[in-house]
């Protein structure tokens, strides 16, 4: 586990990175496929996100301690703005799937670009997390 | 008021999961008409959620004085963030009835307010249910 929280850290800032340059560049030149190849790391980035940072929650809320911590407010605020993330990606992945070569119109675009700035938002804080070597969730934590 | 948590509890999970899960396989799958009946489930979700959480928040907001307590501040966030769900959630279905429904793209920030509405609803019905479920376990 000591190699998996930096290496999953690692993966974070990266997916972070490509996305954060994909949006600001992607206007630049055709982009299509290559948003098609980010979609798949960010479903995975996402995944990995709700699994780190449920067990960061669930860690926090069987700490005992009832007081108001940063780290209680940090690991709530991680946990829920990362499942409304999951939430927007699989609906606008699933709408892209179901609708082909149609690009979905305004809203679309809207959601894909509230989804975008969120995840490199997201991602990059989950993976600094896990990257300082004081964090401490795991897997195991979320799978209990 | 055990067995009205639990079956409330389970309810709210239930159907904040059901609802998550409508909401990104609806452009596939999901038939018009069916948004009729989920409607009306979703008004009685959360006129139920407003009340336990009204009921939570008052009793979390006498007990903690002049402090913030997490219940303080979980009970005030889950019961403002009702409101502005349900209040969104009236006004899109009521435009709805009154202007008849229209097709996905036809009205964009109609649709925006719903994806909205949606992902609120998921995340509070849930959280609500969750928090049903601990009371009756007795956490």
């Amino acid at each position: 586990m000591k190699l998996v929280k930096p290496l999953v850290g690692l993966v974070h800032i990266l997916a972070a990175i490509a996305v954060v340059l994909q949006q600001i560049l992607g206007s630049t030149y055709e982009s299509g496929d290559v948003w098609n190849v980010l979609n798949y790391v960010m479903f995975v980035a996402i995944l990995l996100a709700v699994i780190f940072n449920a067990a960061r929650k669930r860690q926090n809320d069987m700490s005992g301690d009832s007081g108001l911590t940063r780290e209680y407010l940090e690991s709530n605020f991680m946990y829920y703005i990362t499942i409304a993330l999951s939430i927007l990606f699989m609906y606008n992945w699933v709408a892209e799937f179901a609708r082909g070569d149609d690009n979905g119109g305004t809203l679309t675009g809207i959601v894909w670009t509230v989804i975008n700035v969120t995840f490199v938002m997201v991602s990059s804080a989950t993976g600094m997390y896990l990257l300082r070597p004081h964090s401490d969730a795991t897997v195991d934590d979320a799978t209990e | 008021m055990e067995p009205i948590n639990r079956i409330f509890g389970v309810i709210h999970v239930g159907y904040g999961v059901a609802i998550a899960i409508a909401f990104v396989l609806w452009t596939t799958a999901f038939p018009d008409d069916l948004w009729w009946i989920v409607n009306i489930l979703s008004l009685i979700v959360l006129l139920a959620s407003l009340g336990f959480n009204f009921a939570r928040k008052t009793t979390a907001t006498a007990a903690s004085g002049d402090s913030v307590t997490r219940e303080y501040l979980e009970s005030n966030v889950l019961f403002y963030g009702t409101i502005i769900v349900l209040l969104l959630f009236l006004y899109n279905w009521i435009s709805i009835l009154v202007d008849g429904a229209i097709g996905f793209n036809e009205e964009p920030v109609r649709d925006a307010i719903w994806v909205v509405i949606d992902i609120g609803l998921a995340i509070i019905s849930t959280t609500t249910g969750m928090n049903l479920l601990r009371r009756q376990s007795g956490d």
